[in-house]
């Protein structure tokens, strides 16, 4: 029944950034939107927090400001090494920071207005809630991520 | 309020202005006022606990009490205002008293001017807006102005219709309308977006504009404060008046002036013999950075100490309520201040005003017996009334308590359950029953007098607390009384801390909250089922929490041998940690600008190799950890030998 509903909404359009910035995250390829990035920074071990979920991994120093930072790997249950191109994407989010623990940034992609499609979300996916649609890119499919959403439900800030 | 009776909240809050105005008014000897105030206070309790609802005629003599408000604060003296009114005011609070359904009809314009002048501080004007008779020729549209008006005031207009003529001799393209408008501008908008509102309009139309008379008595502004902080309105004008100036000491500032002057002095230094950095300059280098530090953190210290007030500037105004509410009361209370030295940040201090002379006030009302009964009860006729504000855990303690009867926890309990506070049935710890007594609508007082005690008082101060982010703790004796610690959070940013080592994170414990460090002993140390583990000291049995754990860090084998025992308001607990890596002064940075509050954690900071170290909370941890302060371990005495065998 999800199914067919999803399918219904297929042909509705979605509203999509110009330019996403796409990232790898074990084997997979996701994008955010651009605008949302502030920077992307050489991953340093966060300061772990207490009782907080395990993709939490904890505080970095952002010149000064005490910023999260959220591993996207262990958060999508995806193996997390860190290796020499293990970065944090930085985003603002209602004007706070968080930082973003992925494998590698790919590249930048411009959308089309009309490229993203609706992504085939079954109901017990609770994380299709964070995926805005599909981007076909260079023969595969780019997941992008609803930054704003994501990052409100996981740390519980507004 | 005609168009809402049941709006709860609306009549909560006119009540509390209503109550705070007369506790103003009671503080600074304004007698005629606070008697007003106190007949308007109980037809507003009528409405709160539903036994009437308001109606046409309530709202009349609302207003007109407004009216009498605005009188006796234009005249100022209460000689004049209590000579002059005082007919006026019987008759008023006979009114108000017998609920008078029949009240005379006021005329609507008065009564709405007297609304707008009583609220009206600078920001309230009366413009005369007379378009000229042709003005519909040049295209003016008063409408347009007076839409302007709406979006940048609040107003109350009056069309004056002399000049409008018979139906049948009304030439359409003439404008015949007056209108007198008294408005209130809002917060943003100042006199000159009022004059630009008339621009288009100004030559065909006579405006004159004029401030409203405002009350020059001095007791306006301090009615006008309290009303604004208790009942939780005006939040715009309070907040942008704390954040706009401060009023520091020219030599305060000279002070830092010459400090930084020395600082630059001694950076070029620095940078002199660093340049160049020879073994021999080694030495005078070290020296050179040394002085810089010195300077840097005196200068810390000063301006931090700019935003700091004594919380003396707080204490003064309790001595004279506490003389005054004892005085009428016929009690005997002798007020002890302390701590007139401890700092405050001034906006918190200014906050923190209101809530604690409401505390003050509650116990001389409540608290403290008349010498009668204290003779009775076997204590010195006169009762003691301690205020106390101490720093604590890189927070600020303020504590009142009072050597009186001490809260009856059944009468809460059973007043609780009469007001449908809780359930007949409900299971309450005494915490919880003794912070009902601050939920809205609760008073334990038998009888009501205008000093206190319909309840409002607690719910308002806990709110404001809450408001700047601390908390208000009830502890009571019955008999021994009661205390009521208020805690402010911490709004220095610097502060010394110890940097404790739990598996290789680093973290702080603010310095304030240590009581000692020493080397843990196999002998000193038992474990007990259901209390986990205990540390034995010479005269008392401390709980010992793992830092490992609180932090959630993985677990490793065998625990530290070094623990630093925390001493936070009435906890006292060991933390076994792996290393004490000495004192420091740390930057607090806010984990909420980014994140949110974490339980236990008051913040973080930034260390040396720019990692990020978490600030613990002493008593944040002990919460965290389940550790309840009234059953703190006294002694072995509390469970015997024995019986531990028994469980083990």
């Amino acid at each position: 029944m999800e199914l067919t509903t999803q399918m219904g909404a297929q042909n509705l359009k979605i509203p999509a950034p110009a330019q996403c910035m796409a990232f790898r995250l074990g084997g997979q390829a996701y994008a955010v939107d651009i605008l949302a990035v502030q920077e992307i920074r050489r991953f340093t071990t966060p300061t772990s927090l207490p009782d907080v979920p395990s993709y939490l991994s904890g505080v970095i120093n952002l010149r000064g400001a005490v910023v999260p930072v959220l591993d996207l790997r262990a958060r999508f249950n995806l193996e997390a090494a860190i290796d020499r191109l293990t970065v944090i994407i930085v985003v603002a989010v209602h004007g706070k920071n968080v930082g973003l623990v992925v494998d590698e940034v790919t590249s930048v992609i411009k959308v089309a207005s009309d490229a993203v499609r609706a992504a085939p979300t079954l109901a017990h996916q609770a994380d299709g809630s964070f995926i805005i649609g599909l981007i076909p890119h260079a023969d595969q499919l780019v997941t992008l991520l609803d930054v704003s959403r994501l990052v409100s439900s996981e740390l519980g800030t507004a | 309020m005609e168009e809402n009776p049941d709006d709860q909240e609306l009549i909560n809050d006119v009540f509390r202005a209503a109550h705070s105005l007369k506790g103003a008014a009671g503080a600074i000897g304004f007698q005629s006022l606070a008697e007003l105030t106190h007949a308007l206070e109980t037809l507003l309790d009528c409405w709160r606990s539903g036994e009437l609802q308001p109606t046409r005629a309530h709202v009349d003599a609302l207003l007109k009490a407004c009216d009498a408000i605005r009188q006796l604060l234009d005249n100022g003296t209460e000689h004049a205002g209590a000579s002059q009114l005082a007919p006026e005011l019987c008759v008023l609070r006979a009114e108000l008293e017998k609920l008078a359904v029949g009240a005379n009809t006021i005329d609507t314009a008065a009564a709405v001017a007297a609304k707008v002048t009583a609220s009206s501080s600078t920001h309230g004007y009366c413009v005369k807006f007379a378009p000229k008779s042709e003005a519909f020729q040049w295209g003016a549209d008063p409408l347009l102005v007076l839409r302007e008006l709406n979006s940048i005031s609040s107003r109350y207009l009056v069309v004056l219709t002399e000049t409008i003529p018979d139906l049948d001799q009304i030439d359409t393209a003439t404008c015949y309308m007056t209108w007198q408008i008294e408005l209130e501008l809002l917060t943003d908008a100042d006199r000159n977006t009022l004059d630009e509102a008339f621009m288009f309009v100004q030559d065909v139309a006579e405006v004159s504009i004029e401030p409203l008379a405002t009350p020059d008595a001095a007791p306006e502004p301090v009615a006008d404060e309290s009303t604004a902080a208790i009942a939780g309105e005006g939040k715009g004008t309070r907040s942008g008046g704390e954040a706009a100036t401060i009023r520091v000491a020219t030599e305060k500032i000279d002070k830092l002036v010459d400090l930084v002057g020395e600082l630059v002095i001694a950076h070029s230094a620095v940078r002199e013999l660093s340049k160049n950095p020879t073994p021999e300059r080694l030495a005078s280098l070290q020296e050179a950075v040394l002085q810089t530090e010195r300077h840097l953190r005196e200068l810390q210290e000063r301006v931090m100490s700019v935003r700091m007030v004594p919380m003396g500037t707080v204490f003064s105004r309790l001595t004279r309520v506490v003389r005054e509410a004892s005085g009428r009361l016929g009690k005997q209370v002798q007020l002890e201040l302390d701590g007139n030295d401890t700092e405050l940040d001034k906006g918190l201090a200014e906050r923190l005003g209101d809530p604690l002379l409401h505390l003050v006030r509650n116990a001389v009302d409540h608290g403290l017996e008349s010498p009668e009964e204290r003779a009775a009860a076997g204590k010195p006729s006169t009762g003691r009334l301690r205020v106390v504000a101490r720093p604590r855990g890189g927070s600020v303690v303020v504590e009142v308590s009072d050597d009186g009867r001490g809260l009856n926890r059944e009468k809460i309990l059973k007043k609780a359950v009469e007001r449908g506070l809780v359930a007949s049935d409900a299971v309450l710890t005494d915490e919880q029953i003794y912070s009902l007594i601050s939920s809205a609508g609760f008073s334990t007082a038998e009888t009501v007098t205008d000093l206190s005690g319909r309840g409002v008082g607690l719910d308002v101060v806990k709110r404001n607390i809450a408001e700047m982010g601390g908390d208000l703790n009830i502890r009571s004796e019955p008999g021994h009384g009661s205390t009521f610690t208020i805690r402010l959070p911490l709004t220095l940013t610097i502060m010394e801390g110890l940097l404790l080592k739990a598996g290789n994170t680093v973290c702080v414990v603010p310095l304030v909250d240590v009581a000692f460090s020493l080397r843990l002993r196999p002998e000193q140390q038992r474990s007990l089922a259901g209390l986990g583990q205990i540390l034995d000291l010479p005269g008392e049995s401390l709980p010992i929490l793992e830092l490992v754990d609180l932090l959630s860090l993985p677990p490793r084998s065998g625990g530290g041998e070094l623990a630093v025992v925390l001493q936070t308001g009435s906890h006292r607990y060991a933390l076994r940690v792996d290393a004490l890596l000495g004192q420091t002064q740390v930057v607090v940075k806010s984990l909420e600008t980014h994140f949110r509050r974490l339980p236990g954690i008051l913040g973080a900071t930034i260390l040396g190799d720019g990692r990020v170290a978490l600030i613990l909370d002493g008593a944040g941890l002990a919460a965290v950890a389940g550790l309840d302060v009234n059953e703190r371990l006294q002694a072995p005495t509390l469970l015997t030998h024995a019986e531990a065998g028994t469980w083990n």
